[in-house]
Formats: structure tokens, sequence, C-alpha cells
């Protein structure tokens, strides 16, 4: 009962939104927004066909990007944030850097790197790295004194400190950035693929405009779309099981027990 | 008395506060014999807290030193355990009861089953039997504080210092977990160090009573509790050597307040 009506609550909206735009251009004659009708025609044939070639490789580089931008911004905010002396040496050139705009990005880059994968890694991972980075900074500044004290008392220190300590105390920061990095790494994985690129959904797109099909163009929009909706469900099981600790603890305090 | 498991000799504790030297501990001295209950009190701001932390080698005292048996202190020992009195900070919230147990005794490699026995009897014998799996936030305020308990005994230290570790509970919670402490330290002779600002409950629960005086600190008196090992809260609490003891020891932090009140002493 509960569940049923959880999905319905969920797919309410989405569906009444596409059924808003399937009547509002039922009988649209514009060659640029064709009738919701034909974008769906021509979606199944479009991807089925692109699926290994275009939607596979997008998101092997967003999977990728997005595992090096966390595995790099935990692991440079871990120290930075336990450390006040190496925070405040590194604290101007990060702001510095953060103020770059990630897009800006791509014609140094393919410079530098070449027009193939490690560019679009580089953009994807040098745009999503700075929440995941300055969450971890203050979330590792954030770990509670007594329980520092605690671990110290136990003589629980070095790598087992990091592990049961700090990651877990500063969680919560962390997967915040996460999630602001997660649509970022999206954003990016489309804008890298948008210049010199033979693969990829924002490759497609641009390909379909330029090729004026454009229910194709729209459709590519769609598969977008879902993508980010199920990216961010399965975040949301992911956060769910690392923080529920937290979710738990900020609840209000049921009395007595 | 044999030789003290636990000797603290001159210690003296100063910070520097902005620019400003402000002197926690001035000069402090005593001992702790093995398997003893030792009560530390004083007025607020006595610098109990700071004590307990140069004790338990998590602040580097100014000069003096603490010997834990014959082994001058650098840090903390691996045979003590501390109870802090802020339980919902000392607990890991994001562990069970029972991780929470374990945790400190995960490094020590015992076998599986050895492990998960220790467990067991720790939180058994604070009254937990039943609370394994649950988080520290689902428990009550004493609860949680059983848990540290647990912890700390499941770690089987030769001392145990205690800061304040009731002070944050209810009076019924409080009564039980003197009780309870004082159980656990008869059935398994550790020395406990324990420091409180309620005069009652360190006569109540120690076998001596160490009064410090306001900032700088110093050792002003100790105290013998002569009550008998069997204590209870009721017969204990209203004989009359109780409110001798009780009486003396309140008159001491009482002179120990008056002269420095006019002098202008950091709190």
């Amino acid at each position: 009962m509960t569940a049923a009506r959880r999905l319905v609550m969920l797919l309410a909206l989405p569906a009444a939104l596409f059924a808003l735009w399937w009547i509002a251009s039922a009988g649209s004659t514009s060659f640029y927004s064709p009738p919701l009708r034909t974008i769906l025609a021509a979606f199944g044939p479009t991807w089925s066909s692109r699926l290994t070639s275009d939607v596979l490789p997008s998101l092997a580089r967003l999977v990728i990007g997005y595992a090096g931008a966390v595995i790099l911004g935990v692991g440079l905010g871990v120290p930075l944030g336990a450390r006040p002396r190496l925070r405040a040496v590194a604290e101007p050139s990060l702001e510095l850097l953060r103020a770059i705009p990630p897009p800006l990005l791509v014609p140094p880059f393919m410079l530098l790197f070449g027009i193939g994968t490690p560019m679009k890694l580089l953009v994807i991972i040098s745009g999503a790295i700075w929440p995941i980075l300055l969450n971890t900074i203050e979330g590792v500044r954030a770990v509670d004194e007594v329980l520092a004290d605690t671990c110290r008392c136990y003589g629980i220190t070095g790598a087992r400190r990091l592990r049961v300590l700090v990651l877990r105390a500063a969680s919560p920061q962390i997967v915040t950035g996460m999630r602001q990095a997660l649509s970022i790494a999206i954003i990016l994985m489309v804008i890298s693929e948008m210049f010199a690129s033979s693969s990829g959904l924002g490759f497609a797109i641009v390909d379909f405009q330029r090729g004026f099909a454009i229910p194709e163009m729209w459709s590519g929009i769609i598969v977008l779309g879902l993508l980010g909706f199920a990216l961010s469900l399965v975040f949301r099981v992911f956060e769910a099981r690392a923080l529920g600790w937290y979710h738990g603890l900020r609840r209000p305090q049921r009395g007595g027990a | 008395m044999s030789r003290p498991l636990l000797e603290v000799r001159g210690l003296r504790k100063v910070y520097d506060d902005h620019g400003r030297v402000v002197e926690a501990i001035g000069d402090v001295s005593f001992g702790c014999a093995d398997g003893e209950l030792v009560a530390i009190v004083g007025p607020s701001g006595a610098g109990k807290t700071t004590l307990l932390k140069c004790v338990a080698g998590l602040l580097e005292p100014s000069a003096g030193e603490v010997v834990l048996g014959g082994v001058r202190v650098a840090g903390p020992p691996p045979d003590m355990a501390v109870v802090f009195q802020e339980y919902g900070r000392s607990l890991f919230p994001w562990l069970t009861a029972r991780d929470n147990v374990a945790l400190p005794l995960r490094q020590r490699k015992l076998p599986r089953d050895q492990l998960r026995r220790v467990v067991d009897d720790a939180l058994g014998e604070v009254g937990l039997a039943d609370a394994h799996a649950a988080y520290p936030w689902q428990l009550s305020g004493g609860m949680q504080q059983r848990v540290a308990i647990a912890r700390a005994i499941a770690y089987q230290p030769r001392l145990l210092l205690m800061d304040e570790p009731f002070a944050a509970v209810d009076a019924q919670t409080r009564a039980e977990l003197e009780d309870l402490t004082r159980s656990l330290w008869r059935r398994h002779g550790v020395t406990i160090l324990f420091v409180t600002h309620d005069i009652d409950e360190a006569v109540y629960m120690a076998q001596r009573v160490l009064i410090l005086s306001s900032s700088p600190t110093q050792v002003i008196e100790d105290v013998a509790i002569d009550l008998p090992d069997e204590r209870d809260q009721l017969a204990t609490r209203s004989s009359p050597r109780f409110a001798e003891l009780r009486a003396r020891v309140y008159e001491q932090i009482q002179r120990a307040k008056r002269p420095r009140a006019a002098a202008a002493g950091p709190s």
C-alpha cells in the first residue's frame, strides 16, 4: 500500500508533464518542435542501435570520471581538513582554481591532451571534484573532539582511525558533495562530448541537430533526462545505506527508550 | 599500601590563551594503589578535566609526570580506559552498541568466538544484554553511558578514568550507574580514578576523596572514606558517618574557594 502510494507520488508529476507536452504538441506542424508522438516514435529505433555506440561510452566516461573525482576529492580533502597549516597554504590556490568554469577547460585540455577519452575524463574530474573536496575538508575539520580522544585512548590510530573515525564522521558532508558532483559530472560529460567527438550522448545530440534529425535530437534529450533520473535513484539507495545512522540520529529523539 | 599503580608527581599545566598565560593546574601530586577507587572533587573551574586528561596522556603536562605501573605516561597507555562525561559524543553513532564495545578489541586480534564472548559479557554486566543491535541514538542517556562503561570494562584496563561520568543523567539513573560502577569495580578489581563536582557522589563511591583547590589547582586534602565496602543508596547515605565525611569534604571545598575569591583568578 505505502510502496504503491510512494510510486504514484513519485511518478504522478512526470506523467502529468509528459501528458501536457503530448497534448500541447499534438497538433504541432513546426519542423523544430515536432509532436511528442513523433519524438517517441523515433526513440526506440534511434537508441536501440546507439545504445552500445553512444550511451554506454558516455556512461563509462561518466562513471570513471566521477569515480576519479570522488577518489581525488576525498583523498585531497582528508589531509587538507586534518591539517590547518596545509589548508592555509592551499586555500588561496583552491579558491582560484575553483573559480574557473569547467566547460572553459575543454579547449585548452583538447590542445594538451588531444580529443580522446582522457581529455573528457579530465574535464569531468576538474569540475566534479570541487564540491567533494570542499565538503570533505569541512567534514574532516568538524570531527568531534571527544570521539577523537576516545580513539586515542583506545589506541585506534593510523589507517584504522581514518576508516573507523575520520571517513565515517565526515561521510554526511562527503555524500552531500558527491550528490552535487553527480549532476556536475553529467553536465560536463555532455559538454566534453559536444566538441570534436565521435561517440557519446553529447556527440549524438549535436550530430542529430546538425543533420536536421529533429525528433531524434529531442529523443536524445529525453535519454539524458532519464539517465539523470536513474542515477539520482541509484544515488539515493547508496545514501540511505551509507548514512542510515545519520538520518536516524537527526530524526527527533524519541523519549525514554 | 603497596606501591602505587598510578603516581602523579608535581603535575603542572599552563595554557597560553592568546598571549595570556593561564595556570590550570598549579602543582598536583597523589597516588592510587592497585585496585583503589579514588574520587577527585573540587570547585567548578578547578581544572578537574584538565587533570584527568593529563593523567590519561591526552594532554602533555607543562611540568611533572604521570607514572602508570612504573612507566612514565607519554600518550594514552594501552592498559587504561576512559569514560567521558559526554556519552553522546564518545560513542560512535554509526556503530551499534555491540560494535562500539567491540571496536577497541578488534586490534587485539582475539579469536572470533572469544571476542563475541567478551562483548556479550560486558554488555550483560551493564544490563544491556538485549540492546546489542541498537544504535547509541536509539538509547536513553543512561543506557548510552552504560555502553561506554561496557566498552571500558571489555577493554580490561588496569586503570579506569571517569570524567564526571554521571553529570548529564537524571538523579535515578545516576544512582543506578553509581551502584553499577561500584559493583564492576569490586568484581574486576580495576583501579578507578573518578572526577566529579558532586560531593555526595564522591563520598558514596570512593575509598578516598582527593579535594582540589580552585585554580591554580593543588590537592588540599586526601580524605579516607572509612564506610563499609557494602554500600547502599539508602542506608549508606543516611548513616551518621556518611554525613560527617560529607560535611568534612564540603567544609574543605568552601575553604578552598574562600581565600581566592577576592583575587581575580582565571575561571
